[in-house]
Protein backbone atom coordinates (compact mmCIF):
# COMPACT_ATOMS: atom_id res chain seq x y z
CA UNK A 1 0.00 0.00 0.00
CA UNK A 2 1.64 3.67 -1.02
CA UNK A 3 2.90 5.03 2.22
CA UNK A 4 0.63 8.24 1.70
CA UNK A 5 -2.32 6.45 1.48
CA UNK A 6 -1.92 4.71 4.05
CA UNK A 7 -1.22 7.67 6.38
CA UNK A 8 -4.46 9.24 4.96
CA UNK A 9 -6.20 6.28 6.39
CA UNK A 10 -4.86 6.19 9.76
CA UNK A 11 -5.57 9.80 10.00
CA UNK A 12 -8.87 9.25 9.62
CA UNK A 13 -9.03 6.29 11.50
CA UNK A 14 -7.67 8.51 14.18
CA UNK A 15 -10.16 11.52 13.72
CA UNK A 16 -13.34 9.11 13.67
CA UNK A 17 -12.04 7.46 17.10
CA UNK A 18 -11.26 10.62 18.60
CA UNK A 19 -14.77 12.51 17.62
CA UNK A 20 -16.66 8.74 18.55
CA UNK A 21 -15.10 8.97 21.75
CA UNK A 22 -15.17 13.00 22.41
CA UNK A 23 -18.71 13.64 21.02
CA UNK A 24 -20.29 10.07 22.73
CA UNK A 25 -19.21 11.69 26.19
CA UNK A 26 -20.52 15.18 25.12
CA UNK A 27 -24.13 13.63 24.19
CA UNK A 28 -24.27 12.32 27.38
CA UNK A 29 -23.46 16.19 28.60
CA UNK A 30 -23.91 19.09 26.23
CA UNK A 31 -21.53 21.58 27.27
CA UNK A 32 -19.07 19.49 26.55
CA UNK A 33 -19.25 20.08 23.22
CA UNK A 34 -17.09 22.96 23.00
CA UNK A 35 -14.01 20.79 23.97
CA UNK A 36 -14.97 18.19 22.00
CA UNK A 37 -14.81 20.32 18.93
CA UNK A 38 -11.40 21.46 20.70
CA UNK A 39 -10.12 17.82 20.83
CA UNK A 40 -10.80 16.87 17.27
CA UNK A 41 -9.58 20.12 15.72
CA UNK A 42 -6.45 19.54 18.17
CA UNK A 43 -6.04 16.13 17.10
CA UNK A 44 -6.64 16.81 13.70
CA UNK A 45 -3.61 19.47 13.54
CA UNK A 46 -1.48 17.14 15.43
CA UNK A 47 -2.01 14.52 12.91
CA UNK A 48 -1.39 16.88 9.97
CA UNK A 49 1.50 18.71 11.20
CA UNK A 50 3.39 15.30 12.95
CA UNK A 51 3.08 17.60 16.39
CA UNK A 52 3.48 15.13 19.14
CA UNK A 53 2.49 17.95 21.31
CA UNK A 54 -1.01 18.42 19.73
CA UNK A 55 -1.48 14.79 19.74
CA UNK A 56 -0.70 14.76 23.81
CA UNK A 57 -2.81 17.89 24.38
CA UNK A 58 -5.86 16.36 22.43
CA UNK A 59 -6.02 13.36 24.18
CA UNK A 60 -5.52 14.98 27.52
CA UNK A 61 -8.55 17.10 26.39
CA UNK A 62 -10.11 13.75 25.74
CA UNK A 63 -9.65 12.18 29.30
CA UNK A 64 -10.75 15.92 31.13
CA UNK A 65 -13.86 15.70 28.83
CA UNK A 66 -14.55 12.16 30.70
CA UNK A 67 -13.68 13.23 33.86
CA UNK A 68 -15.97 16.32 33.46
CA UNK A 69 -18.76 13.95 32.49
CA UNK A 70 -18.28 11.72 34.84
CA UNK A 71 -17.99 14.69 37.50
CA UNK A 72 -21.41 16.14 36.50
CA UNK A 73 -22.75 12.45 37.05
CA UNK A 74 -23.89 12.25 32.93
CA UNK A 75 -22.07 9.07 32.49
CA UNK A 76 -22.43 5.90 34.28
CA UNK A 77 -19.75 3.57 35.50
CA UNK A 78 -21.04 0.96 32.92
CA UNK A 79 -19.47 2.68 30.04
CA UNK A 80 -15.74 2.85 31.45
CA UNK A 81 -14.88 -0.27 29.70
CA UNK A 82 -15.70 0.97 26.52
CA UNK A 83 -14.26 4.62 27.10
CA UNK A 84 -10.79 3.16 27.75
CA UNK A 85 -10.66 0.88 24.88
CA UNK A 86 -11.53 3.90 22.60
CA UNK A 87 -9.32 6.33 24.49
CA UNK A 88 -6.96 3.62 24.17
CA UNK A 89 -7.35 3.36 20.27
CA UNK A 90 -7.38 7.05 19.86
CA UNK A 91 -3.72 6.85 21.15
CA UNK A 92 -2.06 3.57 19.37
CA UNK A 93 -4.09 5.42 16.33
CA UNK A 94 -2.24 8.64 16.20
CA UNK A 95 1.21 6.82 17.18
CA UNK A 96 0.63 4.67 14.20
CA UNK A 97 -0.35 7.74 12.02
CA UNK A 98 3.09 9.35 12.89
CA UNK A 99 4.66 6.13 12.59
CA UNK A 100 4.00 6.31 9.47
CA UNK A 101 4.57 9.50 8.71
CA UNK A 102 7.87 9.17 9.78
CA UNK A 103 7.47 11.59 12.49
CA UNK A 104 8.59 8.96 15.25
CA UNK A 105 11.74 7.88 15.82
CA UNK A 106 10.11 4.34 16.43
CA UNK A 107 10.60 1.64 13.16
CA UNK A 108 7.25 0.10 11.36
CA UNK A 109 6.15 -3.26 12.90
CA UNK A 110 4.29 -4.85 9.90
CA UNK A 111 0.86 -4.13 9.64
CA UNK A 112 -0.50 -7.59 10.66
CA UNK A 113 1.56 -7.91 14.03
CA UNK A 114 0.67 -4.44 15.18
CA UNK A 115 -2.99 -5.05 14.54
CA UNK A 116 -3.20 -8.63 16.52
CA UNK A 117 -1.09 -6.25 19.57
CA UNK A 118 -3.54 -3.84 19.50
CA UNK A 119 -6.68 -6.22 19.60
CA UNK A 120 -5.38 -8.46 22.24
CA UNK A 121 -4.12 -5.01 24.08
CA UNK A 122 -7.44 -3.45 23.67
CA UNK A 123 -9.10 -6.49 25.04
CA UNK A 124 -6.94 -6.42 28.25
CA UNK A 125 -7.90 -2.99 28.73
CA UNK A 126 -11.32 -3.32 28.52
CA UNK A 127 -11.00 -6.15 30.94
CA UNK A 128 -9.09 -4.54 33.59
CA UNK A 129 -10.99 -1.29 33.37
CA UNK A 130 -14.42 -3.01 33.47
CA UNK A 131 -13.30 -5.12 36.39
CA UNK A 132 -12.11 -2.03 38.06
CA UNK A 133 -15.13 -0.30 37.70
CA UNK A 134 -17.28 -3.33 39.00
CA UNK A 135 -15.13 -3.86 42.11
CA UNK A 136 -15.83 -0.02 42.71
CA UNK A 137 -19.43 -0.75 42.09
CA UNK A 138 -19.90 2.63 40.97
CA UNK A 139 -19.86 4.42 43.84
CA UNK A 140 -18.38 7.76 45.24
CA UNK A 141 -15.35 7.84 47.02
CA UNK A 142 -16.23 9.06 50.74
CA UNK A 143 -14.93 11.58 52.66
CA UNK A 144 -12.66 14.99 52.12
CA UNK A 145 -9.32 13.11 53.80
CA UNK A 146 -9.71 9.92 51.24
CA UNK A 147 -9.59 12.05 48.26
CA UNK A 148 -6.63 13.97 49.24
CA UNK A 149 -4.83 10.63 50.11
CA UNK A 150 -5.99 9.88 46.81
CA UNK A 151 -4.36 12.45 44.97
CA UNK A 152 -1.48 12.60 46.56
CA UNK A 153 -1.65 8.49 45.78
CA UNK A 154 -1.74 9.31 42.54
CA UNK A 155 0.97 12.29 42.86
CA UNK A 156 3.25 9.52 43.87
CA UNK A 157 2.36 6.85 41.29
CA UNK A 158 2.96 10.13 38.61
CA UNK A 159 6.83 10.86 40.31
CA UNK A 160 7.49 6.90 40.48
CA UNK A 161 7.06 5.96 36.72
CA UNK A 162 8.72 9.97 36.26
CA UNK A 163 11.47 8.38 37.94
CA UNK A 164 11.47 5.23 36.38
CA UNK A 165 11.23 6.91 32.96
CA UNK A 166 14.38 9.65 33.68
CA UNK A 167 16.24 6.49 34.38
CA UNK A 168 15.48 4.61 30.95
CA UNK A 169 16.80 7.61 29.20
CA UNK A 170 20.42 7.11 28.91
CA UNK B 1 23.66 2.81 23.32
CA UNK B 2 20.54 5.37 23.85
CA UNK B 3 17.02 4.98 24.79
CA UNK B 4 14.20 7.36 24.19
CA UNK B 5 10.62 7.06 25.38
CA UNK B 6 8.02 6.96 22.53
CA UNK B 7 5.09 9.03 22.22
CA UNK B 8 3.34 5.79 23.23
CA UNK B 9 4.18 5.88 26.39
CA UNK B 10 4.12 10.18 27.15
CA UNK B 11 0.49 9.87 25.96
CA UNK B 12 -0.14 6.54 28.06
CA UNK B 13 1.03 9.01 31.05
CA UNK B 14 -0.94 11.56 30.18
CA UNK B 15 -4.36 9.33 30.00
CA UNK B 16 -3.38 7.76 33.43
CA UNK B 17 -2.55 9.97 35.24
CA UNK B 18 -4.90 12.65 34.46
CA UNK B 19 -7.99 10.32 34.58
CA UNK B 20 -6.11 9.17 38.07
CA UNK B 21 -6.10 12.65 39.61
CA UNK B 22 -9.09 13.92 37.90
CA UNK B 23 -10.99 10.66 39.46
CA UNK B 24 -9.53 11.31 43.24
CA UNK B 25 -10.44 14.89 42.73
CA UNK B 26 -13.72 14.51 41.93
CA UNK B 27 -14.34 11.17 43.77
CA UNK B 28 -15.46 8.70 41.04
CA UNK B 29 -13.59 5.55 41.12
CA UNK B 30 -14.74 4.73 37.31
CA UNK B 31 -12.11 7.32 36.59
CA UNK B 32 -9.52 5.92 38.68
CA UNK B 33 -10.69 2.13 37.04
CA UNK B 34 -9.82 4.33 33.22
CA UNK B 35 -6.58 4.64 34.65
CA UNK B 36 -5.56 1.48 35.51
CA UNK B 37 -5.00 0.08 32.40
CA UNK B 38 -2.47 2.90 30.92
CA UNK B 39 -0.56 2.78 34.16
CA UNK B 40 -0.30 -0.91 34.60
CA UNK B 41 0.79 -0.52 30.80
CA UNK B 42 3.26 2.00 31.32
CA UNK B 43 4.53 0.34 34.46
CA UNK B 44 4.92 -3.24 32.98
CA UNK B 45 6.60 -1.56 30.05
CA UNK B 46 9.33 0.13 32.16
CA UNK B 47 10.02 -2.97 33.83
CA UNK B 48 10.55 -4.94 30.95
CA UNK B 49 12.44 -2.41 28.94
CA UNK B 50 15.70 -4.26 28.84
CA UNK B 51 18.42 -3.42 26.24
CA UNK B 52 18.94 -5.27 23.59
CA UNK B 53 21.96 -6.12 22.02
CA UNK B 54 21.73 -6.04 17.86
CA UNK B 55 24.74 -6.38 15.89
CA UNK B 56 24.99 -5.55 12.39
CA UNK B 57 27.64 -6.05 9.44
CA UNK B 58 27.53 -4.61 6.57
CA UNK B 59 29.33 -5.65 3.47
CA UNK B 60 29.39 -4.19 -0.05
CA UNK B 61 29.12 -7.37 -2.75
CA UNK B 62 31.52 -6.05 -5.67
CA UNK B 63 34.33 -2.43 -3.72
CA UNK B 64 33.97 -0.92 -7.11
CA UNK B 65 31.17 -0.32 -9.96
CA UNK B 66 30.38 1.95 -12.62
CA UNK B 67 28.19 5.44 -12.89
CA UNK B 68 24.91 3.66 -12.46
CA UNK B 69 25.67 0.35 -11.38
CA UNK B 70 23.43 -0.90 -8.72
CA UNK B 71 25.38 -2.60 -6.25
CA UNK B 72 24.18 -4.67 -3.06
CA UNK B 73 24.88 -3.87 0.13
CA UNK B 74 24.65 -7.25 2.53
CA UNK B 75 23.52 -6.51 6.36
CA UNK B 76 23.69 -9.03 8.91
CA UNK B 77 21.52 -7.91 11.82
CA UNK B 78 21.80 -9.89 14.74
CA UNK B 79 19.02 -9.88 17.75
CA UNK B 80 18.01 -11.96 20.40
CA UNK B 81 14.50 -12.27 19.88
CA UNK B 82 11.92 -12.03 16.88
CA UNK B 83 11.98 -7.86 16.31
CA UNK B 84 11.92 -5.08 14.26
CA UNK B 85 15.05 -3.38 13.49
CA UNK B 86 15.53 -0.28 11.50
CA UNK B 87 19.10 0.22 10.21
CA UNK B 88 20.30 3.35 8.83
CA UNK B 89 23.33 3.99 6.79
CA UNK B 90 25.52 7.15 7.01
CA UNK B 91 24.93 7.25 3.13
CA UNK B 92 27.12 9.48 1.19
CA UNK B 93 25.26 11.71 -1.34
CA UNK B 94 26.53 9.91 -4.90
CA UNK B 95 24.90 6.58 -3.52
CA UNK B 96 20.92 5.67 -2.94
CA UNK B 97 18.78 3.47 -1.39
CA UNK B 98 17.10 1.87 -4.41
CA UNK B 99 12.93 2.70 -3.11
CA UNK B 100 11.86 -1.20 -3.90
CA UNK B 101 13.55 -4.08 -2.44
CA UNK B 102 12.96 -7.66 -3.23
CA UNK B 103 14.19 -9.02 0.18
CA UNK B 104 11.27 -10.23 1.19
CA UNK B 105 12.62 -9.69 5.44
CA UNK B 106 12.58 -5.93 4.36
CA UNK B 107 9.70 -4.32 5.70
CA UNK B 108 9.89 -0.43 4.83
CA UNK B 109 12.89 1.33 3.13
CA UNK B 110 13.49 4.60 3.47
CA UNK B 111 15.85 7.17 2.28
CA UNK B 112 19.18 6.40 4.33
CA UNK B 113 18.07 2.74 5.17
CA UNK B 114 16.05 -0.03 5.68
CA UNK B 115 13.82 -1.60 8.32
CA UNK B 116 14.35 -5.83 8.65
CA UNK B 117 11.75 -8.12 10.62
CA UNK B 118 13.36 -11.12 12.66
CA UNK B 119 16.36 -12.14 14.62
CA UNK B 120 19.00 -13.45 12.52
CA UNK B 121 18.22 -11.79 9.14
CA UNK B 122 20.53 -11.10 6.38
CA UNK B 123 19.30 -8.77 3.90
CA UNK B 124 20.48 -7.51 0.91
CA UNK B 125 20.13 -3.68 -0.14
CA UNK B 126 20.17 -2.58 -3.61
CA UNK B 127 21.82 0.78 -3.67
CA UNK B 128 22.35 2.54 -6.87
CA UNK B 129 25.54 4.77 -7.99
CA UNK B 130 24.15 7.90 -9.09
CA UNK B 131 28.03 9.35 -9.25
CA UNK B 132 31.78 8.63 -9.62
CA UNK B 133 33.87 8.98 -6.15
CA UNK B 134 35.20 7.01 -3.40
CA UNK B 135 32.68 6.68 -0.78
CA UNK B 136 32.78 5.47 2.73
CA UNK B 137 30.12 5.20 4.86
CA UNK B 138 31.21 6.54 8.41
CA UNK B 139 28.38 4.67 10.77
CA UNK B 140 25.27 2.33 10.97
CA UNK B 141 22.46 2.93 13.51
CA UNK B 142 20.26 0.34 14.11
CA UNK B 143 16.69 1.61 16.16
CA UNK B 144 14.73 -0.70 17.59
CA UNK B 145 12.15 -0.92 20.07
CA UNK B 146 12.21 -2.37 23.65
CA UNK B 147 9.96 -2.81 26.61
CA UNK B 148 5.94 -3.11 24.95
CA UNK B 149 6.93 -0.44 22.19
CA UNK B 150 7.16 2.54 24.88
CA UNK B 151 10.98 2.95 24.53
CA UNK B 152 13.08 3.04 21.37
CA UNK B 153 16.97 2.57 21.89
CA UNK B 154 18.76 3.81 19.18
CA UNK B 155 22.75 2.53 18.40
CA UNK B 156 25.17 4.13 16.47
CA UNK B 157 28.35 1.72 15.27
CA UNK B 158 31.48 2.86 13.21
CA UNK B 159 31.58 0.85 10.03
CA UNK B 160 35.06 0.24 7.46
CA UNK B 161 33.10 0.22 4.39
CA UNK B 162 34.72 1.69 1.09
CA UNK B 163 33.47 1.52 -2.59
CA UNK B 164 34.50 2.69 -5.44
CA UNK B 165 32.29 4.08 -8.44
CA UNK B 166 34.49 5.11 -11.24
CA UNK B 167 33.30 7.49 -13.70
CA UNK B 168 30.89 6.14 -16.96
CA UNK B 169 33.54 6.97 -19.60
CA UNK B 170 32.71 7.64 -23.41
CA UNK B 171 35.22 5.28 -25.28
CA UNK B 172 37.42 7.17 -27.66
CA UNK B 173 38.18 5.51 -30.85
CA UNK B 174 40.68 8.67 -32.11
CA UNK B 175 43.49 10.19 -30.03
CA UNK B 176 45.60 13.41 -29.42
CA UNK B 177 48.87 12.25 -31.81
CA UNK B 178 51.84 13.44 -30.49
CA UNK B 179 55.15 14.93 -31.89
CA UNK B 180 57.36 12.76 -30.55
CA UNK B 181 57.21 8.81 -29.50
CA UNK B 182 59.05 6.47 -27.20
CA UNK B 183 60.83 3.52 -27.51
CA UNK B 184 58.50 1.07 -26.50
CA UNK B 185 56.39 -0.61 -29.01
CA UNK B 186 53.04 0.51 -29.50
CA UNK B 187 50.02 1.58 -32.17
CA UNK B 188 51.35 4.36 -32.81
CA UNK B 189 53.54 4.96 -36.26
CA UNK B 190 57.39 7.02 -35.56
CA UNK B 191 58.24 9.65 -37.75
CA UNK B 192 61.45 7.83 -37.22
CA UNK B 193 62.54 5.22 -39.77
CA UNK B 194 63.23 1.12 -38.75
CA UNK B 195 61.54 -2.35 -38.52
CA UNK B 196 57.64 -1.48 -39.13
CA UNK B 197 54.83 -1.85 -41.52
CA UNK B 198 54.09 1.65 -42.38
CA UNK B 199 55.89 2.50 -45.89
CA UNK B 200 58.16 5.56 -44.90
CA UNK B 201 61.16 5.87 -47.93
CA UNK B 202 63.33 4.31 -50.50
CA UNK B 203 67.13 4.36 -50.02
CA UNK B 204 70.00 2.41 -51.67
CA UNK B 205 71.02 -0.74 -50.42
CA UNK B 206 73.90 -1.35 -48.10
CA UNK B 207 75.84 -3.92 -46.45
CA UNK B 208 73.72 -5.36 -43.74
CA UNK B 209 70.54 -4.77 -45.02
CA UNK B 210 68.22 -7.40 -44.99
CA UNK B 211 67.60 -9.29 -48.45
CA UNK B 212 63.83 -9.43 -47.79
CA UNK B 213 63.51 -5.44 -47.79
CA UNK B 214 64.63 -4.78 -50.90
CA UNK B 215 62.13 -3.47 -53.35
CA UNK B 216 62.67 -5.37 -56.38
CA UNK B 217 60.50 -3.25 -58.54
CA UNK B 218 62.41 -0.18 -58.20
CA UNK B 219 65.78 -1.86 -58.26
CA UNK B 220 64.58 -3.53 -61.75
CA UNK B 221 64.94 -0.10 -62.89
CA UNK B 222 68.68 -0.50 -63.32
CA UNK B 223 69.89 2.25 -60.74
CA UNK B 224 71.19 -0.11 -58.53
CA UNK B 225 69.79 -1.66 -55.19
CA UNK B 226 66.89 -0.21 -53.39
CA UNK B 227 65.81 -1.27 -50.28
CA UNK B 228 62.40 -0.01 -48.46
CA UNK B 229 62.61 2.10 -45.46
CA UNK B 230 60.08 1.35 -42.61
CA UNK B 231 58.45 3.66 -39.89
CA UNK B 232 58.28 1.52 -36.67
CA UNK B 233 55.20 1.17 -34.38
CA UNK B 234 55.77 2.80 -31.04
CA UNK B 235 54.37 4.23 -27.50
CA UNK B 236 54.36 7.49 -26.76
CA UNK B 237 54.32 8.82 -23.19
CA UNK B 238 51.23 10.84 -22.20
CA UNK B 239 50.75 13.26 -19.09
CA UNK B 240 46.93 13.90 -18.15
CA UNK B 241 47.52 17.36 -16.15
CA UNK B 242 43.79 17.06 -14.76
CA UNK B 243 42.17 20.68 -13.28
CA UNK B 244 41.03 20.33 -9.98
CA UNK B 245 41.05 23.99 -8.60
CA UNK B 246 37.94 24.81 -9.64
CA UNK B 247 35.54 24.54 -7.08
CA UNK B 248 33.07 21.58 -6.59
CA UNK B 249 30.08 20.77 -4.30
CA UNK B 250 29.95 17.68 -3.22
CA UNK B 251 27.03 15.96 -5.11
CA UNK B 252 26.27 18.32 -7.09
CA UNK B 253 27.64 17.77 -10.94
CA UNK B 254 29.92 20.85 -12.01
CA UNK B 255 33.60 21.10 -14.03
CA UNK B 256 34.81 18.39 -11.57
CA UNK B 257 32.85 16.04 -13.10
CA UNK B 258 33.34 16.40 -16.87
CA UNK B 259 36.93 17.09 -16.01
CA UNK B 260 37.40 13.76 -14.08
CA UNK B 261 35.39 12.00 -17.11
CA UNK B 262 37.15 13.21 -20.05
CA UNK B 263 40.41 12.59 -17.80
CA UNK B 264 39.43 8.93 -17.46
CA UNK B 265 37.96 8.54 -21.09
CA UNK B 266 41.79 9.78 -22.84
CA UNK B 267 43.26 7.49 -19.84
CA UNK B 268 41.40 4.81 -21.18
CA UNK B 269 41.52 5.08 -24.74
CA UNK B 270 45.82 5.80 -24.76
CA UNK B 271 46.76 2.65 -22.63
CA UNK B 272 44.31 0.64 -24.64
CA UNK B 273 47.01 1.60 -27.38
CA UNK B 274 50.26 0.78 -25.34
CA UNK B 275 50.92 4.28 -24.58
CA UNK B 276 52.61 4.81 -20.92
CA UNK B 277 49.95 7.18 -19.03
CA UNK B 278 50.60 9.48 -16.08
CA UNK B 279 48.63 12.00 -14.10
CA UNK B 280 49.31 15.39 -12.44
CA UNK B 281 45.93 16.10 -10.63
CA UNK B 282 46.50 19.58 -10.41
CA UNK B 283 44.63 20.77 -7.43
CA UNK B 284 45.50 21.56 -3.62
CA UNK B 285 47.97 19.50 -2.93
CA UNK B 286 49.10 19.03 -6.48
CA UNK B 287 49.22 15.05 -6.86
CA UNK B 288 51.02 12.60 -9.67
CA UNK B 289 51.65 9.32 -10.73
CA UNK B 290 54.13 8.58 -12.98
CA UNK B 291 53.75 7.12 -16.31
CA UNK B 292 52.87 3.36 -16.51
CA UNK B 293 50.98 0.61 -18.55
CA UNK B 294 48.25 -1.59 -18.40
CA UNK B 295 45.18 -2.06 -16.42
CA UNK B 296 46.72 -1.45 -12.76
CA UNK B 297 48.02 2.42 -14.12
CA UNK B 298 44.43 2.66 -15.23
CA UNK B 299 43.05 2.20 -11.59
CA UNK B 300 45.58 3.74 -10.26
CA UNK B 301 44.75 6.83 -12.35
CA UNK B 302 40.83 6.40 -11.75
CA UNK B 303 41.39 5.52 -7.87
CA UNK B 304 43.35 9.23 -7.64
CA UNK B 305 40.75 10.89 -9.87
CA UNK B 306 38.37 9.42 -7.08
CA UNK B 307 40.12 11.91 -4.62
CA UNK B 308 39.54 15.02 -6.18
CA UNK B 309 38.39 17.44 -3.91
CA UNK B 310 40.06 20.94 -2.96
CA UNK B 311 41.70 21.54 0.28
CA UNK B 312 43.77 25.03 0.89
CA UNK B 313 46.92 25.26 1.09
CA UNK B 314 48.99 27.99 2.44
CA UNK B 315 52.36 27.35 0.12
CA UNK B 316 51.65 27.20 -3.88
CA UNK B 317 54.45 26.06 -5.76
CA UNK B 318 52.81 25.03 -8.91
CA UNK B 319 53.51 22.45 -11.67
CA UNK B 320 58.02 22.77 -10.44
CA UNK B 321 56.61 20.80 -7.40
CA UNK B 322 55.95 17.68 -10.47
CA UNK B 323 59.12 15.64 -10.30
CA UNK B 324 60.87 14.98 -13.80
CA UNK B 325 60.25 10.95 -13.73
CA UNK B 326 56.43 12.02 -13.52
CA UNK B 327 57.00 14.22 -16.22
CA UNK B 328 59.25 12.21 -18.91
CA UNK B 329 60.60 14.34 -21.75
CA UNK B 330 58.94 14.38 -24.91
CA UNK B 331 55.62 13.34 -23.10
CA UNK B 332 52.44 14.69 -24.34
CA UNK B 333 50.92 16.65 -21.82
CA UNK B 334 46.76 16.52 -22.50
CA UNK B 335 45.97 19.53 -20.00
CA UNK B 336 41.93 18.92 -19.02
CA UNK B 337 40.79 22.06 -17.24
CA UNK B 338 38.02 24.54 -16.90
CA UNK B 339 40.27 27.87 -17.03
CA UNK B 340 38.62 29.36 -14.30
CA UNK B 341 41.88 29.28 -12.40
CA UNK B 342 44.70 31.20 -13.37
CA UNK B 343 47.56 28.67 -11.90
CA UNK B 344 46.21 26.03 -14.17
CA UNK B 345 46.35 28.29 -17.22
CA UNK B 346 50.13 29.48 -16.34
CA UNK B 347 51.51 25.91 -15.57
CA UNK B 348 50.13 24.92 -19.04
CA UNK B 349 52.29 27.76 -20.59
CA UNK B 350 55.18 27.15 -18.88
CA UNK B 351 55.01 23.13 -19.53
CA UNK B 352 55.03 24.33 -23.15
CA UNK B 353 57.49 27.19 -22.70
CA UNK B 354 59.73 23.75 -20.98
CA UNK B 355 59.44 22.45 -24.90
CA UNK B 356 56.47 19.89 -23.82
CA UNK B 357 54.00 18.72 -26.78
CA UNK B 358 50.66 20.53 -24.98
CA UNK B 359 47.45 20.04 -25.66
CA UNK B 360 44.08 21.44 -23.76
CA UNK B 361 40.74 19.96 -23.17
CA UNK B 362 38.64 22.88 -22.15
CA UNK B 363 35.61 21.70 -20.09
CA UNK B 364 33.10 24.12 -20.47
CA UNK B 365 31.84 25.53 -17.29
CA UNK B 366 28.98 28.15 -18.58
CA UNK B 367 26.52 25.86 -18.02
CA UNK B 368 27.41 25.59 -14.68
CA UNK B 369 27.28 29.40 -13.88
CA UNK B 370 24.51 31.24 -12.65
CA UNK B 371 22.53 32.87 -14.79
CA UNK B 372 21.77 37.02 -13.98
CA UNK B 373 18.56 38.83 -14.49
CA UNK B 374 20.47 42.32 -14.57
CA UNK B 375 22.87 44.24 -17.03
CA UNK B 376 25.29 44.48 -14.69
CA UNK B 377 25.13 40.85 -14.65
CA UNK B 378 25.05 40.66 -18.30
CA UNK B 379 27.88 43.17 -18.33
CA UNK B 380 30.02 41.04 -16.17
CA UNK B 381 29.48 37.98 -17.95
CA UNK B 382 30.41 39.11 -21.37
CA UNK B 383 33.48 40.54 -19.86
CA UNK B 384 34.22 37.47 -18.66
CA UNK B 385 33.78 35.88 -21.39
CA UNK B 386 36.21 37.91 -23.51
CA UNK B 387 38.12 36.94 -20.85
CA UNK B 388 38.39 33.62 -21.73
CA UNK B 389 38.58 33.85 -25.47
CA UNK B 390 41.51 36.27 -24.97
CA UNK B 391 43.36 33.45 -22.77
CA UNK B 392 42.60 31.25 -25.38
CA UNK B 393 44.26 33.38 -28.13
CA UNK B 394 47.45 33.36 -25.87
CA UNK B 395 47.28 29.44 -26.21
CA UNK B 396 47.02 29.59 -29.56
CA UNK B 397 50.08 31.91 -29.64
CA UNK B 398 52.30 30.05 -27.41
CA UNK B 399 51.06 26.61 -30.06
CA UNK B 400 48.80 25.28 -28.10
CA UNK B 401 45.79 23.29 -29.59
CA UNK B 402 42.56 23.68 -27.58
CA UNK B 403 39.57 22.06 -28.15
CA UNK B 404 36.06 22.66 -25.68
CA UNK B 405 33.94 19.96 -24.42
CA UNK B 406 30.70 20.95 -23.17
CA UNK B 407 28.12 18.83 -21.12
CA UNK B 408 26.42 16.56 -23.06
CA UNK B 409 28.69 15.99 -26.06
CA UNK B 410 30.57 13.73 -27.48
CA UNK B 411 34.15 14.17 -26.30
CA UNK B 412 35.22 12.16 -29.35
CA UNK B 413 33.53 14.51 -31.74
CA UNK B 414 35.60 17.18 -29.57
CA UNK B 415 39.01 15.69 -30.18
CA UNK B 416 38.19 14.78 -33.64
CA UNK B 417 38.15 18.73 -34.51
CA UNK B 418 41.51 19.41 -32.98
CA UNK B 419 42.37 16.25 -35.46
CA UNK B 420 41.11 17.80 -38.31
CA UNK B 421 42.86 21.16 -37.54
CA UNK B 422 46.35 19.31 -36.95
CA UNK B 423 45.95 17.75 -40.36
CA UNK B 424 45.25 20.82 -42.17
CA UNK B 425 48.25 22.51 -40.29
CA UNK B 426 50.42 19.04 -41.25
CA UNK B 427 49.54 20.24 -44.93
CA UNK B 428 50.02 23.57 -44.74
Amino acid sequence: MPRRLAWAMLVATALMLTGGVVFVVAAAAPPLRLIAVVAVVTMAGGLVAGAQWLITVACALTVVEIALAFAAGSISSGWIGALAVGVFLVVESSVATLEVAGNAIAPREPAGHRVLVITSTAGVVWLVASILALIAGGTDLPGTFTRIAGVAAAAAVLATLARLVERRRV
Amino acid sequence: MTTYTSLRLRLYLVVGVISMIGGFAVGNPALVALSAPFLLMSAAGLLLARDMPVTVRATFDNDRAIEGDEIHLVLQVDTERRAVVSVSLDLPTGLSIKPVQEDPAILVVFESGVTVWGSHARVEVTLTCDRWGAYRPGWIQTTSRKGLSLFVQTKRSPVDLELRVYPDVETLRRLFEPVETQLGFGDLVSRRKGDGLEFADLRPFVPGDDFRRVNWRVTASGRGIWTNDRHPERNSDVVLLVDTLAPSRRGVPGVLDLAVKAAAAVAAAHLARHDRVGLISFGEPIRWIEVGMGDVQRYRILDTLMESHVRRQLLWRGVRIVPPHALPPQALVVGITPLLDERSISALSELRGRGFDVRIVEVAPEEFMAGSDSRTGDLARRIWLLEREATRSRFARHGIPLVRWEAGASLQAALASIERRERGARRA
